[in-house]
C-alpha cells in the first residue's frame, strides 16, 4: 500500500502484542485475536507503526531471547 | 425465421397494402428508447431486447375471450399500436398508427386435431422451447407495427401455453404486468357478463412531453458530483478472463432468501427506517467492494424511472426504466448501519434525477470515453412475475398459471434481480454471460450476496470470527455484540460458520510427527524430532557415511567427509571468536565449500547470510552492517569486494581435511525453542534498502521434510540456485537432511539445454529446480530435456501455462512437473502443486495447496476470508513464517499481523501483497501483485529501492521506477528522473555508473530516461500511461550503423528475431535493446549451430562484446585463429555422423531446425571459409568437394559417412561423395534437399543418359531462374533478403510504375540498386539494416555459386541418390529422376514435400521424418534393382 493511500485510511487501530513479545496493529473496534493483548497505544495506521518502531527495540521471540540469556549468547 | 413466423408475416403485410392504416400521433423517442433503438439497428440479429414471457394455463380457457381481450388492449393502449422512424427524420420518431391486425396466432398440440399424433407430455415441452427461442430470435422490424406478438397453443390435458413476445422498447416489466392484469380482469368481466373495472390508462406521449419540457442541467450537475474523483471502474467480469464456454445466451442462477430472511429484512429496514432495496443494494456494493479489493465502488441500478413529479406515470404503459449508476464507498471501519442510512440518502437524492439518459451521466462523468461506468445491474423488481421452474405442475402456480420461460437478454455481463414472491418473500436471481462470467465465479457471487444480506439481517449476532465467536460456537450459543456497534469489516462475503471453516481448511499446522516424505525407505531419522539442523545434518551424516553427498564437477564427496569438513570449518569459525546466534556472511558462488560454509555456522549455533560475490562492494558493506556480520566465509575472488575489517575466513582451507578435529568443535546448547535463526536472506526493499528477514531452523527442517519431491540415499537433487535464493535451501535440505545427493551445476550447464541434458544423464539427476524462464528456455530448444528427470519443480515466479502444455504433452515419460510458490517471509516455498496440462493457455497456472505445516488463507480487504473464485490477496502462516524483518520493527509489525482465527494462540500471519484466488477445487491461482513489485527473471524487486537510489544520485531530483513490456514482451526496468534544476545538470550515463557501484545487476534500469516533470493525472497520481515509451526516446540515441557484411547480418537477424526489434544498427547494444543473460543465452545457441566456434563463443560472449560489429569482428578473429569450416550442429556420443553442406549463402542456419528434429549419430556442418574471409572464396565445386573430403577424413577417419546438401550444397555434397568414394570410403547416405539439376554430367559411357541430362537442364533454382518479368523485378531480386530467397517486391502498381520510372533513367545497375534499395526502405520493404553492402555481398555471392554451377560437370556415385524436392510449383519431379539416375549406380529416390518451397522446405517436419526414414532404412540390400517411387505426402 502506498503512503498517499495509507493516510487515507481512517481507521483507528490499536498496537497489540503476543507472547512472544512480537507486535502487530489491530482495528480498535475488531475484538482481539486469541494470544493477542493490547500494548497500550492507540492512533492512525502510522502513529501505531511509528510507536512500534520506538518501543520494539529486540526484536527476538521472547523465548529465543530467553533461552540465549540463559546460555549467556 | 420460423416458417409460422413468417407466414405470419407475409399475411400482415398482405393485409397492410389491403388497409393502410393511418398515423394517429407522432412524438420523440425517450432517452432509454434512443439507446434501445441504436442497439437493435446495430446488431439486429443479436435478440437483446426481445422479451419474451410463456405462462403455462390450466383448465378450462376461453379463446373467444382472450382474443377479444386483446382487442380491447391493442386499442387501448398506444404502445402497442407503435412503429418507429428513423430513416428520413434527422431525430427518430415513434408513430403511432390508428390500427394494427392483432397478432395472434393460434396452434393445437393436443393431438385431438384431425391428422395430428398425440404427442407426449416431454414432446410438447421441448418442441414449444424450440419454438419460442426461434420466435423470440426472430425479431422484429421496428419500422412496422405492432412490435408484439402473441401465441396461443393447445396442448394435451386441457392446457394451454400462452406466449407473449414484444420489443423492450415498448414497455418495461412494470407494463406488461399491468397489460397482464388488464388481460385476465377483461376476460373475466366478459364470462361474467360485467363491465370490467380498469383503472385509466394515460397516454405515454404525455411522458415524453413532460421530458421534453425538462431541463437537463441539474441533473447533469448532480451526477458530476455524484462521480467526481470516480476514475476507476468496477467491473465484475475479468475482460481479461475471457474465454468461450460454448453456450448461447445468458446462464441463470436462483437463491430464495426464504421466509426467515425475508421477514428478518423486513424487520431491520423497518427498525432502521431503510427500504428493502437499501439493504439489497448496500449488501451488493459490499460483495462488489470485496471481489474488487476497492473501496469505491460503482455499479448500474435499474430504476423504474416512473417521475413522481409527472401525474398518473404510475399507471403508464410504456418504457420507463432506466439504469442509472450506483457509487457506494465500503470503508471497513463505517458502522453497517449509518452506511446504510447514507446510502439510501444519496438514493433519495439521486430518485429526482432517474431519468437522466447514461450517455450524459457518462459524458459528465470523469472516465474516458472508451471506459464504461459499469458491466452490470441490479434490477430490484416490484412487481410479482410467476416464479419460473417447476413449471410442469400447474398446482404451484396463483390461479392455475405458472410460468414456462421468461427471457428478458440484455447486455450486460451480469445482472442481479431480487424477485418480489408471495407473502413478502424474496428470490434473488442473478443472470450471467458465461463467456465472460465462469460458472464457478457466478455462484459464489450469488452465495455471497445471500451471506452478506442474511448477515446485515442478523446484526445483533455477532459477526466476527474471533475467538469469542468460537467459543460461542463450541458451546452452541451465539455470542451477542450490540448491533449499533457492527462494522462493515465484520461482515465477509462467506457466513460466519463458512469462514470458521475456511480458515480452518487452509491450512494443516498439525506437526509432521512419524509422517515421513515420500520416495524413501530407509529414513534416517524421524522428520521434524530434532531440534536443530546440525543435529539432524549429523546424525545423517552417521547413519549415510558412505553415501554420495555432494558432486561439484569432479569432485564427488561422501557424508562422511563432507562432516568432517564441516567439523573442521565450525572449529576454525568457532576458533576466531564466533559465538552462537552470531550472523556469519558466505560470499561464495554455488559450490561445495559454500554447503561447508553453511554447514560449519550451524555447527556452532551461528546464523548465515549469503552475500553475492558479484554485488557492488559498497551494497555487501552495508548488509555487512546490517546484519551484524563479524566473519566471512569467502574464496581469493570475493575477498576483493569486502571491507577491509571484516574477519575472513579460506573457504578452501579444509578441502583435504583427513582426520578429525581435536578437539572437537563445542555443540551449541540445545534449544528447545526451535526459534534459532538459521539465516538472514536479503531481498529487495521498498525503503531503498534490502531488507533481511531471518528465518528460524525449524522452518527450514518443515520445508526440506514437505515430501515436494523424492528424496533419500541414491536420489540426485540439482543444485542450481544462487544462495542469495532462498531456494538454494530447498534443493540443499531435501538433499542433504534426509541422505540424497547434491549436484551442482554450473552456470554454463545450466544455460546451455544440450549441456544441462547431458549433465543430468550422466548424473542420473532425479529432481530438479528451476525458474520458469530458464524452464521455459530449455522445453523451447529440447522438449525431451527433462526425460530422465522424475521431479521438475518450477518456482520462484508465475509459470506460463503453453510451457507447462509443451513440458508435459512431449513425448518423454512424463516427469511430474511440480509448481512451487512461496515469499522468502514464509521460508522458501509455502504452497505446491502437482501440474496436469493445462486447459487453457490463458488461465493462470495452479500453485495449488499449503505444504504440510504451513497455511495459505485467501482475504479480502477487511481480512475476511473468500469464497472460491473470488480473487483476493494471499496471507500465509504456520510453521513457515520467519521472524520479521531484521531490525525493520515497523515493516514486520505491518507485514506480520495477528492471526484473526488460530487456535494457535498469538499466530500471526504474512501479507504477501500476492492476488490469487481460490478455485472450486481447492486450489489456489496466482493472478499478480498488488502492489508495484515485479519479478523479473525470477529476481523479487521492489521499484521503490531503486527509485531511492535514483534520487541518492547527484542531479537527480525525483525519480520513478516501474517494469514495462520490451518488445519482445518480457519485462524490463525503466527509471524516469527529473534533475535538480540547483545542481550540476546529469546524464543517464552518469546516473548508470552511480546506479551500478550500489544495485545488483538484475536491479538495473534498461533505460534511464530523464523528464522535465513528471505527468500527473487529475487527482495529482503519476499518470502512469502518459509516461514516455523508452524505445521511442533511445531511438535518437541510437547509435545505429548498417551491417557490413553477411556475418554481422546473420547476427543483426537472429538478434532481430529474439528481441522483437525490427531495426537493429551494428553498434547497438544488445542488453540496451532489452536483452537479457537469458536471451544472450539463446543468441549464442543460434550463433553456434549456424556458424560453429562453440570453444571460442562462450554463453557470456554477448557480455564482453555486446554490439553486432564486436561480436562479428570477435568472431571473425575467433575463426582465423580456429581456421576450420566444421561446426557441430547436434552433438551425439555414438552413431554414423552426418555432414551437412552449406548452401549459397555460406552458412548453416538453415540447418538449424532440421538438426533438431533429426535422431542418432553426430550431426556436423561444413560452412563456407568464405564467411569469415571473402578472399577465400574457392573457384570451384572441386575444390570444395577436396577441402571439405580432407576435414572429413581427419573429423571421422574411418567408418561410414553420412551427406546431406541443401540447394548449392546438394551439388557439392554429390562432388564430396564422389571425392570420398574415391577415397575409399563408405557412404552410408547421400541426401539432396531441392538440389539444382547438374547442367551436364561426365557420363561418355552412358551417352542416353547425357541426353536427359541435357534435357533437364533448366534446374529449378540457383542455377537458373525463371526470366524476371521486368525491370522491377530484376533489380528486385538483387535486394533478396538472402541467396536463397530472392524477395520480389509486391507492390501496389502505382508504386510500382513509380520505380520502373525512377530505375529506368539510371545509367546502371549499381545506380539502380542503390535507388530500389533507398525505395525499399522508405516503404518499409527491407529492413534499414540491410545496407548495400549487403545486397553487394549476397549477389556476389549468389552471382559466384551460379558460375560455380555452370562450370561444374558432376560425376557419377556409387550411392543412391535421395532427392526431395520442394512441392510447390511445379516439381521437375521427372526431369530429377533421369538426372539423378545418370549420377548413380542405383535408382534415385526422388520425394516430394507438399506445400513447401526451396526456403520453407528446411522447416517442414515432412522432411525430417522422411529423412530420418531414409537414414533408418537397412543398407546394402539389393541396391540396384530397387526402384522406389515419387511419394508425397498430405
Amino acid at each position: 500500500m502506498s503512503q498517499s493511500e495509507e493516510s487515507q485510511d481512517e481507521t483507528q487501530y490499536k498496537v497489540v502484542i503476543n507472547h512472544e513479545e512480537q507486535y502487530s496493529i489491530w482495528p480498535t473496534y475488531r475484538e482481539n485475536p486469541l494470544g493477542w493483548n493490547d500494548a497500550g497505544f492507540e492512533g492512525s495506521k502510522d502513529a501505531c507503526l511509528d510507536h512500534i518502531e520506538k518501543v520494539w527495540t529486540d526484536m527476538r521471540p521472547k523465548s529465543l531471547r530467553e533461552h540465549m540469556e540463559r546460555f549467556g549468547a | 425465421m420460423a416458417d409460422s413466423v413468417r407466414k405470419h408475416a407475409a399475411a400482415a403485410s398482405a393485409r397492410e397494402r389491403a388497409m393502410k392504416p393511418s398515423i394517429e400521433s407522432a412524438y420523440a423517442l425517450s432517452p432509454l428508447q434512443e439507446g434501445m433503438l441504436f442497439h437493435a439497428l446495430a446488431e439486429p440479429t443479436s435478440g437483446a431486447y426481445c422479451n419474451q414471457t410463456a405462462l403455462l394455463i390450466q383448465g378450462p380457457f376461453d379463446r373467444a375471450a382472450f382474443e377479444d381481450a386483446w382487442r380491447q388492449l391493442t386499442d387501448r393502449h398506444a404502445v402497442l399500436r407503435t412503429a418507429f422512424a428513423w430513416k428520413r427524420q434527422r431525430r427518430p420518431l415513434q408513430l403511432v398508427w390508428s390500427r394494427v391486425e392483432l397478432p395472434l396466432q393460434l396452434l393445437d398440440w393436443s393431438g385431438e386435431a384431425p391428422g395430428t399424433t398425440t404427442p407426449g407430455p416431454s414432446d410438447w415441452e421441448s418442441r414449444a422451447r424450440a419454438f419460442l427461442e426461434r420466435d423470440q430470435l426472430a425479431g422484429f422490424d421496428l419500422a412496422r407495427a405492432p412490435l408484439f406478438r402473441l401465441h396461443l397453443v393447445r396442448l394435451p390435458g386441457d392446457r394451454h401455453l400462452f406466449a407473449m413476445t414484444h420489443h423492450h422498447i415498448l414497455m418495461d416489466g412494470w407494463s406488461s404486468t399491468r397489460l397482464r392484469a388488464e388481460l385476465l380482469e377483461l376476460m373475466r368481466a366478459r364470462m361474467q357478463g360485467e363491465a370490467p373495472k380498469l383503472s385509466p390508462a394515460p397516454a405515454f406521449a404525455g411522458y415524453i412531453q413532460w421530458l421534453s419540457r425538462r431541463s437537463p442541467e441539474a441533473s447533469e450537475d448532480f451526477f458530476r458530483r455524484a462521480l467526481a474523483g470516480f476514475t476507476e471502474p468496477t467491473p465484475i467480469a475479468d475482460s481479461s478472463a475471457r474465454r468461450p464456454s460454448g453456450r448461447a445466451g445468458h446462464s441463470g442462477l436462483l437463491r430464495a432468501l426464504g421466509t426467515e430472511t425475508s421477514a428478518k429484512l423486513r424487520q431491520l429496514a423497518e427498525r432502521n427506517g431503510l427500504t428493502r432495496g437499501t439493504v439489497l443494494a448496500g449488501a451488493w456494493a459490499l460483495v462488489l467492494s470485496r471481489a474488487t479489493a476497492r473501496e469505491d465502488v460503482l455499479f448500474g441500478l435499474t430504476v423504474s424511472g416512473r417521475p413522481s413529479e409527472l401525474p398518473g406515470a404510475e399507471d403508464m404503459v410504456g418504457l420507463f426504466i432506466n439504469t442509472v449508476p450506483l457509487r457506494a464507498r465500503c470503508p471497513s471501519s463505517a458502522p453497517v448501519i449509518g452506511w446504510l442510512r447514507e446510502l439510501q440518502r444519496q438514493r433519495i437524492e439521486a430518485e429526482s434525477h432517474d431519468v437522466t439518459p447514461l450517455s450524459r451521466i457518462h459524458a459528465v462523468s470523469e472516465l474516458t470515453s472508451s471506459q464504461s461506468l459499469f458491466d452490470h445491474a441490479l434490477i430490484i423488481e416490484n412487481y410479482a412475475r410467476p416464479r419460473a421452474g417447476a413449471s410442469t405442475d400447474p398446482h404451484t402456480g396463483e390461479g392455475g398459471v405458472t410460468a414456462f420461460r421468461h427471457h428478458q437478454p440484455t447486455h450486460f455481463a451480469l445482472t442481479l434481480y431480487v424477485l418480489p414472491r408471495a407473502g413478502h418473500e424474496l428470490d434473488l436471481e442473478l443472470r450471467f454471460d458465461p463467456d465472460r462470467i465462469s460458472h464457478g465465479y457466478a455462484e459464489s457471487l450469488i452465495g455471497s450476496w445471500h451471506a452478506v444480506i442474511e448477515q446485515l439481517c442478523n446484526l445483533g449476532d455477532s459477526l466476527d470470527v474471533s475467538e469469542s465467536e468460537r467459543a460461542a460456537a463450541r458451546a452452541g450459543s451465539t455470542a451477542s455484540a450490540p448491533p449499533g456497534s457492527s462494522r462493515l469489516a465484520q461482515i465477509g462475503l462467506l457466513s460466519p460458520d463458512q469462514r470458521l471453516r475456511a480458515f480452518d481448511r487452509a491450512g494443516s499446522p498439525q506437526p509432521l510427527g512419524g509422517r515421513w516424505v515420500q520416495g524413501s525407505e530407509e529414513a534416517p531419522v524421524q522428520a521434524g524430532s530434532p531440534a536443530s539442523l546440525s543435529a539432524r545434518f549429523r546424525a545423517v551424516a552417521a547413519t549415510f557415511p558412505e553415501q554420495l553427498a555432494i558432486i561439484d564437477g569432479d569432485l564427488r564427496w561422501s557424508y562422511a567427509h563432507l562432516a568432517l569438513q564441516v567439523e573442521h570449518a565450525a572449529r576454525a569459525l568457532a576458533e576466531s571468536g564466533a559465538r552462537p546466534h552470531d550472523r556469519v556472511g558466505v560470499c561464495l558462488p554455488r559450490s561445495a565449500r559454500a554447503v561447508v560454509s553453511i554447514l560449519a555456522c550451524w555447527r556452532i549455533g551461528a546464523a548465515y547470510v549469503p552475500l553475492d560475490p558479484r554485488d557492488p562492494a559498497e551494497r555487501l558493506a552495508w548488509m555487512i552492517d546490517h546484519a551484524g556480520i563479524g566473519f566471512v566465509f569467502s574464496d581469493a575472488d570475493a575477498r576483493k569486494q569486502l571491507p577491509a575489517e571484516t574477519t575472513l575466513l579460506d573457504a578452501a582451507a579444509f578441502d583435504n581435511a583427513a582426520a578429525p578435529p581435536d578437539p572437537a568443535p563445542a555443540s551449541p546448547p540445545a534449544c528447545r525453542c526451535a526459534d534459532t535463526v538459521a539465516y538472514i536472506m536479503y531481498t529487495s526493499g521498498t525503503t531503498g534498502r534490502p531488507k533481511g528477514i531471518p528465518v528460524p531452523q525449524h522452518a527450514v527442517i518443515a520445508l526440506a521434510d514437505a515430501g515436494i519431491i523424492a528424496t533419500g540415499p541414491g536420489e540426485v537433487i540439482s543444485h542450481a540456485a544462487n544462495l542469495t535464493f532462498d531456494t538454494s535451501g530447498f534443493e540443499l535440505w531435501t538433499a542433504l537432511l534426509h541422505g540424497g545427493t547434491v549436484c551442482i551445476l554450473d552456470p554454463e550447464t545450466l544455460l546451455s539445454t544440450s549441456a544441462l541434458r547431458a549433465k543430468i544423464e550422466a548424473e542420473r539427476i532425479r529432481s530438479t529446480l528451476l525458474t520458469p524462464a530458464v524452464f521455459n528456455q530449455h522445453i523451447d530448444a529440447d522438449p525431451e530435456v527433462f526425460a530422465h528427470v522424475a521431479h521438475v519443480v518450477v518456482g520462484g515466479e508465475a509459470s506460463d501455462a503453453a510451457h507447462v502444455r509443451a513440458a508435459l504433452q512431449s513425448t518423454a515419460p512424463a516427469a511430474a512437473l511440480i509448481n512451487v510458490y512461496g515469499p522468502t517471509e514464509a521460508t522458501i516455498w509455502a504452497t505446491a502443486a502437482r501440474l496436469d496440462i493445462p486447459a487453457s493457455d490463458t488461465e493462470p497456472v495452479s500453485i495449488g495447496r499449503a505444504l504440510p505445516g504451513w497455511e495459505a488463507h485467501v482475504l479480502d480487504s477487511a481480512g475476511q476470508p473468500l469464497p472460491a473464485e473470488i480473487p483476493g490477496m494471499l496471507y500465509l502462516g504456520g510453521v513457515g513464517l520467519a521472524h520479521g524483518y531484521h531490525r525493520a520493527p515497523r515493516q514486520t509489525a505491518q507485514g506480520f499481523i495477528p492471526h484473526p482465527a488460530s487456535t494457535s494462540p498469538g499466530a500471526r500471519l504474512y501479507a504477501t501483497g500476492d492476488r490469487v484466488l481460490c478455485r472450486s477445487d481447492g486450489e489456489l491461482a496466482f493472478l499478480g501483485r498488488s502492489d508495484d513489485q515485479v519479478k523479473i527473471r525470477g529476481f523479487r524487486i521492489e521499484p521503490a529501492e531503486i527509485e531511492a537510489a535514483c534520487r541518492d544520485c547527484p542531479g537527480v531530483s525525483d525519480a520513478r521506477v516501474l517494469a514495462r513490456p520490451s518488445p519482445n514482451g518480457d519485462p524490463r526496468l525503466v527509471a524516469y528522473y527529473v534533475g535538480d534544476p540547483e545542481a550540476e545538470p546529469t546524464t543517464p550515463g552518469r546516473i548508470a555508473s552511480t546506479l551500478a557501484e550500489r544495485l545488483p545487476s538484475f536491479m538495473l534500469p534498461s533505460a534511464i530516461v530523464p523528464l522535465e516533470a513528471f505527468p500527473l493525472t487529475s487527482r495529482g497520481k503519476l499518470d502512469r500511461r502518459a509516461l514516455p515509451v523508452p524505445e521511442a526516446v533511445n531511438a535518437d540515441a541510437r547509435l545505429g550503423g548498417d551491417t557490413r557484411n553477411g556475418l554481422e547480418q546473420l547476427i543483426a537477424d537472429i538478434w532481430s528475431e529474439l528481441l522483437a526489434v525490427p531495426e537493429l544498427g551494428i553498434h547497438d547494444d544488445f542488453f540496451e535493446l532489452g536483452g537479457h543473460s537469458l536471451l544472450a543465452v539463446q543468441v549464442v545457441e543460434r550463433l553456434r549451430s549456424s556458424v560453429g566456434l562453440a570453444a571460442e563463443l562462450p554463453l557470456t560472449v554477448l557480455f564482453d562484446t555486446p554490439t553486432i560489429a564486436q561480436l562479428a569482428q570477435r568472431m571473425t578473429g575467433a575463426a582465423a585463429r580456429a581456421d576450420s569450416p566444421l561446426v557441430l550442429l547436434r552433438g551425439a556420443s555414438q552413431g554414423t555422423p552426418l555432414y551437412c553442406l552449406h548452401p549459397a549463402g555460406g552458412h548453416l542456419t538453415g540447418y538449424r531446425t532440421l538438426a533438431t528434429r533429426l535422431r542418432g549419430g553426430p550431426i556436423l556442418g561444413l560452412q563456407s571459409r568464405a564467411l569469415f574471409d571473402p578472399a577465400r572464396r574457392a573457384e570451384s565445386i572441386e575444390e570444395l568437394a577436396s577441402d571439405y573430403a580432407r576435414l572429413i577424413q581427419q573429423e571421422t577417419p574411418s567408418g561410414p559417412v553420412r551427406l546431406l546438401g541443401w540447394s548449392l550444397g546438394g551439388m557439392i555434397a554429390l562432388a564430396l561423395a564422389e571425392e570420398l568414394e574415391r577415397l575409399g570410403r563408405e557412404i552410408e547416405f547421400l541426401g539432396l534437399i531441392d538440389a539444382p539439376l547438374p547442367r551436364a554430367t561426365r557420363t561418355d559411357a552412358r551417352a542416353t543418359a547425357a541426353g536427359a541430362a541435357d534435357r533437364s537442364s533448366s534446374p529449378p533454382h540457383v542455377a537458373e531462374e525463371p526470366p524476371p518479368r521486368d525491370e522491377v523485378e530484376r533489380i528486385a531480386r538483387m535486394l533478396g533478403a538472402s541467396p536463397e530467397d530472392p524477395a520480389v517486391l509486391e507492390l501496389a502498381p502505382e508504386a510500382r510504375q513509380q520505380l520502373e520510372r525512377e530505375l529506368s533513367r539510371l545509367p546502371d545497375d549499381d545506380a539502380r540498386l542503390e535507388a530500389a534499395l533507398a525505395f525499399a526502405h522508405a516503404h518499409g520493404l527491407l529492413p534499414r539494416s540491410v545496407s548495400l553492402e549487403v545486397c553487394r555481398l549476397r549477389n556476389e555471392a549468389l552471382d559466384h555459386a551460379r558460375l560455380l554451377l555452370d562450370q561444374h560437370v558432376a560425376r557419377p556415385v556409387r550411392t543412391r541418390i535421395h532427392a526431395w524436392l520442394a512441392g510447390a510449383g511445379d516439381p521437375p519431379i521427372e526431369p530429377a529422376r533421369e538426372a539423378w539416375r545418370c549420377l548413380s549406380n542405383s535408382e534415385p529416390v526422388i520425394q516430394v514435400v507438399c506445400e513447401t518451397d526451396h526456403r520453407s522446405i528446411m522447416e517442414s517436419a515432412t522432411l525430417a521424418r522422411s529423412i530420418q526414414g531414409a537414414l533408418s532404412e537397412p543398407r546394402g540390400a539389393g541396391d540396384g534393382g530397387r526402384r522406389r517411387g515419387e511419394v508425397s505426402w498430405p
